[in-house]
């Protein structure tokens, strides 16, 4: 038990005292040694070695990052993730099907909340800032990048089951090999069916006035549609240059008069996706258009060996269809008593399941694209900045007051919603004043800290709420002034002229708002936040 | 106790290596107690000490602690927004190395003087000059002042990670951390203790915890509201003979006020003694013009009380029964002339105490 002590005959002493000005450094470091061996026993389950001394390392000289237990999050997490993915990757699951991926995000959502809760079970344990220690302005604003780091590491459970479908379905099946399969079977469907297709393309022909059109001549009812004549149709030259864009094929016939030309539809298999996991990205990897498939089949038709083409057609299809995929009254035909010739066509092919099956490919292996990246980190950013920004305030303030912060934050949204309800004008903005009005009134009430001399519950709850709402205040000035702006920024009767809204300039400053957001928080939490809380948490009470 | 002080010694001199000497040497005692208690201790164990007391000789560190003034603190008082209760205005002075007993009866604002003082509770008038620390904000203060109330908020995790935890934070870090928490749970005597969790020790225990926790953060004044509340009459000993050693340590003298009910224990150790009374300072042991007023001791005899006043016979005495004891009192006659007297008369008596200068004799 006690190593120094029980080996030997002379167990500690003597060491020291023959040997004191040789080995006085080295008896000291083993003497320290047990003391150690004696004082720390740290143990984890699963954890290796390494990390307990890491853990007892911080508890040593770094009490912040310790009580954070961030190491541990990242540990233990790792960990799950891994053995996660490793499950993932054995279970079942055919990329062709439809996706159990919500049961899997709904299961790893428990898992972090659990995660979540159990990581504050272990911080509540030790507070650093409510020992009145040695806590640094610095070390506060570390301590809140911990907890970021730790909740985003549980966060990010529900990330693994999409990331490991998506890397199945990619191993599974190539970009190139998809977009070849594709437009092989669209072809081949092409070939095959040749002399039932629709051969003649689609005609419009209208006349360009050079003009803006007023607006009873652009507008008919509350649908904008050209004025139509009874031989062309009329389009300003605005119309004009936005249909060009999307034309097939257009002919002028005269000086203001065109026609134009749509290519019927050949894609008779195009998965189009859908929710957020769109077609969108694929379609410039070079899927064949209607106009391809036309230049290159019908254009110079020539007879194939259908036999052939057949085979060969089956032999792709049977390569993605997928039993489960099969459903009834998918087809026009199974319910309309005079369908086309496309409709019995798809179903004769049964195309529906097999385009079934590469939507369900395809969103696989778009889970992360660029598109889609948007909304996922801001989800996790703001999941976690939630998150943490009510940890640490709970950390900070005492549980009365937190309790009423949520509390106040609850009746003041009510209030104010009943307030906008009942009062003219615009709502939008309105939310907006009323998100400034707050953010000042509270900034206003927690300065009063520092001339105070005893702690109030008021001023605890304006600290945390306003701590709550920094990171919000440039997105909250921003959209106020875009409120204001898209009001006055609608067709000018006046000058008959309409000025487009620039969403795009919208959306970047409120991007930058976003970015600005989290500086201010990071410029505030080590300063105004720190003697904020540093001052309310220690005034005496009434 | 030689132990503890030897600890407290090798503490004192600075000397971490000879500090380390004295932890073990303290452990090599208690495995000693724990596993042969019934045999004497081994040669091996007074050969060491020898060593150790050899160690300290050569450190030639002669230091003493200087007494320095710690809080000054005039006519504060307090009322409660809600509630009867006021204290009324009261002055105090306390130096490093000192201790101060603060006792009354419950409800009389015992713990709401330790809490004006703590900083705990906003002053209603009156002032509390912390002599050690310039221009304070309420955070140094506190973190200046250590309290330990009487309900001590319940500890999670391992008891050792709590205080490693403390220590660290308080600015001991490393080996200096590992070192002193050591020293702390042996002074105490809470090694053995160390790797259990809050719920699974006694609540004296929890108090010792309490104490060590609070003592590696090294605050200059250390209040104790009822700290041998839940404390056997050994530890109640110990814990006031170990407060009044580590106020008047060397390495880090302090000063240190706790209210009990343990009027004479309290006594015993402290340097002044408060009475609070419905709200009111009453008494403080030292005030001559209020010790002066006669003679007082307490009594416990099988005695009749007409048995005491026959004997005692005189209108200078007043004996006054109190449900197990009597009181008794007089200007004229000494105590040690009072209980002659009785002895004398063969009244058997089985317990008394001179409450003369005890702050006893204003229950």
């Amino acid at each position: 038990m006690y190593p120094l002590l029980i080996s030997g005959t002379s167990p500690i002493l003597p060491n020291v005292i023959s040997k004191k000005n040789e080995c006085q450094a080295k008896t000291f470091t083993a003497l320290s040694k047990t003391i150690k061996k004696i004082n720390m026993h740290t143990k984890r389950p699963l954890a290796p070695k390494l990390l307990n001394k890491l853990d007892d390392y911080l508890l040593l000289r770094q009490p912040e990052t310790w009580s954070a237990r961030t190491h541990l999050v990242l540990y233990y997490g790792l960990l799950f993730m891994a053995v996660l993915a490793g499950l993932c990757f054995i279970v079942p699951n055919d990329a062709r099907g439809s996706t159990p991926i919500g049961y899997w995000i709904g299961f790893t959502s428990i898992i972090s909340i659990i995660a979540i809760i159990g990581w504050m079970i272990f911080l509540l344990r030790f507070n650093v800032f409510k020992r009145f220690g040695n806590i640094t302005a610095l070390g506060r604003l570390r301590t809140f990048f911990l907890y970021a780091f730790s909740i985003a590491t549980i966060l990010l459970f529900i990330y693994v089951p999409p990331a490991v479908e998506s890397i199945r379905a990619n191993i599974a099946y190539g970009d190139n090999e998809i977009v070849n399969d594709i437009n092989a079977i669209n072809t081949k469907l092409c070939q095959l069916e040749y002399d039932s297709l629709q051969h003649d393309w689609n005609r419009d022909t209208f006349l360009v006035v050079n003009k803006i059109q007023t607006e009873a001549e652009r507008y008919n009812g509350d649908t904008m549609i050209p004025v139509t004549h009874s031989v062309y149709k009329v389009i300003d030259t605005a119309e004009f240059n936005k249909r060009k864009k999307g034309l097939d094929s257009m002919v002028k016939i005269g000086d203001n008069l065109y026609e134009q030309y749509e290519c019927p539809n050949y894609n008779f298999l195009k998965p189009s996706g859908y929710g957020f996991f769109n077609y969108e990205p694929f379609e410039s990897k070079g899927i064949l258009s209607n106009v391809n498939l036309f230049d290159n089949v019908l254009r110079n038709y020539k007879k194939p060996d259908k036999a052939l083409v057949s085979k060969e057609l089956q032999v792709l299809l049977s390569k993605y269809r997928y039993e489960p995929n099969e459903h009834g009254y998918e087809y026009e035909s199974d319910y309309n008593s005079n369908p086309s010739f496309v409709d019995r066509m798809l179903k004769n092919y049964k195309i529906r399941s097999v385009e079934t099956s590469f939507e369900h490919i395809i969103n696989r292996k778009f889970y992360f694209n660029q598109k889609n990246w948007a909304w996922q980190i801001r989800f996790l950013v703001y999941f976690t900045l939630g998150i943490t920004l009510l940890v640490f305030i709970f950390r900070h303030s005492t549980t009365k007051t937190f309790f009423l912060s949520l509390l106040a934050a609850v009746l003041l949204t009510i209030v104010s919603s009943i307030t906008l309800a009942f009062t003219t004008g615009r709502s939008e903005s309105g939310v907006f004043v009323w998100g400034i009005f707050y953010a000042v009134l509270f900034a206003a009430i927690s300065f009063t800290v520092f001339a105070s001399r005893k702690r109030t519950v008021i001023a605890g709850i304006s600290i945390n709420l306003f701590v709550l709402m920094v990171t919000f205040i440039p997105l909250i000035i921003v959209s106020y002034y875009y409120s204001l702006i898209r009001w006055g920024s609608y067709y000018d009767t006046t000058q008959l002229t309409y000025v487009p809204f620039d969403y795009a300039a919208m959306y970047r400053n409120i991007f930058i708002a976003e970015i600005a957001g989290f500086i201010l928080l990071i410029i505030l939490l080590p300063t105004l936040i720190h003697k904020l809380y540093r001052r309310w948490y220690s005034l005496p009470q009434e | 106790m030689a132990v503890r002080r030897m600890l407290d010694i090798c503490l004192d001199s600075s000397d971490n290596q000879l500090l380390i000497n004295a932890i073990l040497w303290s452990r090599l005692f208690r495995k000693h107690e724990k596993e042969n208690a019934a045999n004497p201790l081994p040669d091996e164990f007074f050969k060491q000490a020898d060593t150790l007391l050899n160690q300290l000789h050569n450190t030639n560190n002669s230091a003493a602690a200087q007494q320095q003034m710690l809080i000054n603190v005039t006519n504060i008082s307090k009322t409660y927004s809600k509630g009867n209760f006021s204290l009324h205005p009261i002055s105090l002075a306390l130096k490093t190395s000192e201790v101060m007993g603060v006792v009354g009866e419950n409800g009389n604002g015992k713990t709401t003087l330790l809490r004006c003082l703590a900083g705990q509770l906003a002053l209603d008038s009156g002032n509390i000059a912390y002599i050690k620390l310039k221009q304070p904000d309420f955070y140094d203060i506190k973190h200046h002042v250590a309290f330990i109330p009487q309900r001590i908020p319940k500890w999670y995790g391992l008891l050792k990670d709590n205080l490693h935890f403390s220590a660290s934070l308080a600015g001991v870090t490393g080996e200096q951390n590992e070192l002193m928490v050591a020293f702390m749970l042996e002074r105490l005597n809470l090694t053995d203790y160390a790797h259990l969790t809050w719920a699974q020790i006694s609540s004296g225990y929890r108090t010792r915890f309490e104490l060590a926790r609070i003592l590696l953060q090294k605050p200059s004044l250390l209040i104790l509201d009822e700290p041998l509340a839940n404390l056997d009459i050994n530890a109640q000993q110990t814990i006031l003979t170990d407060l009044r050693y580590m106020a008047k340590s060397v390495y880090h003298p302090m000063g240190i006020i706790l209210s009990s009910q343990q009027l004479h224990e309290v006594e015993k150790v402290a340097d002044t003694v408060l009475l609070i009374k419905k709200g009111s300072c009453l008494f403080r042991t030292g005030d001559e013009t209020q010790s002066t007023q006669g003679f007082a001791l307490e009594l416990e005899t099988t005695a009749d009380r007409n048995v005491l006043v026959e004997i005692l016979g005189d209108d200078n005495v007043q004996v006054q029964y109190n449900g197990g004891f009597y009181t008794i009192t007089s200007t004229a006659y000494s105590v040690n002339k009072i209980i002659t007297d009785l002895l004398n008369k063969d009244v058997p008596v089985t317990y008394f105490r001179d409450i003369t200068h005890s702050t006893k004799r204003y229950f």
